[in-house]
């Protein structure tokens, strides 16, 4: 992972909860304080992804991960993604069509 | 025979689902596509990735060689299938990606989810029930709870 430096003013109430979980998990604060913010950013572009405002393989590209990973990290944080209820069942009627053929 | 094209995403959950065998019609990925499930899946030791790998050895699976512009809002897999499908004049897309089924719509191309193949597959009888809840519990966790249900009450296994 790549990272560059940037100049942060972080609240007061976050920085203690870093420090509450660098101490349970054995932990520096800065560690921490990154993994709050990956988590926020994957948590992120996964709302994307299920708003249908960018795809499952844009996903992966911007968080340099690869397809499966993105189905596993929906999968933990409760995100669904998929069609919708009315793309999928347009898309029924295409493929009873399809495989009967 | 009819050609279907497959993003990674459907190619994916159709794989573990264990019902691509069951299609017979021909199926094409880009290979950008095969990158994104075989390459970058082995790096990380997916054991669908394997399978993947495998098919297309054993020759279920054609991957083709494509140029492409990367279209906006989506990955190089997508954009890569979306242009595969152009020169191919495919007759399908399989694709679970909402950003990318609504380009297909714009465009009028017929696209199939992984959940409709599973059902589709069932209505058009080449698979039984028992077949279908099967593959559809394979992929439960990774589809939307609404189109598992609906899947799973067309084919008529338990509300």
């Amino acid at each position: 992972m790549t990272t560059t430096p940037y100049h942060l003013r972080i609240p007061e109430e976050v920085l203690a909860v870093s420090k509450i979980r660098a101490e349970e998990e054995h932990l520096d604060q800065s560690t921490t304080l990154k993994q709050f913010l990956h988590a926020g950013a994957e948590e992120y572009i996964l709302k994307l992804v299920k708003k249908g405002r960018i795809s499952i393989g844009k996903a992966a590209e911007i968080l340099k991960k690869t397809v499966y990973d993105i189905q596993r990290l929906a999968k933990n944080y409760g995100v669904e993604l998929g069609p919708t209820t009315e793309q999928t069942e347009k898309s029924i009627k295409t493929a009873k069509k399809l495989f009967s053929s | 025979m009819k050609q279907i094209v497959f993003d990674s995403d459907a190619l994916i959950k159709l794989m573990r689902s264990g019902i691509l065998q069951q299609i017979k019609h021909k199926c094409v990925i880009s290979d950008s596509v095969y990158e994104e499930t075989v390459t970058e899946g082995k790096k990380k030791l997916y054991p669908d990735a394997y399978q993947i790998e495998t098919s297309v050895k054993e020759g279920k699976i054609s991957v083709k060689k494509i140029l492409f512009q990367q279209l906006p809002g989506l990955g190089k897999g997508e954009s890569s299938t979306f242009a595969l499908f152009k020169k191919l004049k495919a007759d399908v897309i399989a694709s679970d990606d909402k950003k990318f089924i609504k380009l297909l719509e714009e465009q009028k191309i017929e696209y199939i989810t992984s959940t409709a193949a599973i059902t589709g597959l069932y209505l058009a009888k080449k698979i039984n029930q028992k077949q279908a809840i099967n593959a559809l519990e394979k992929i439960k966790e990774f589809v939307s709870k609404t189109n598992y249900e609906k899947a799973q009450q067309t084919i008529g296994g338990k509300k």
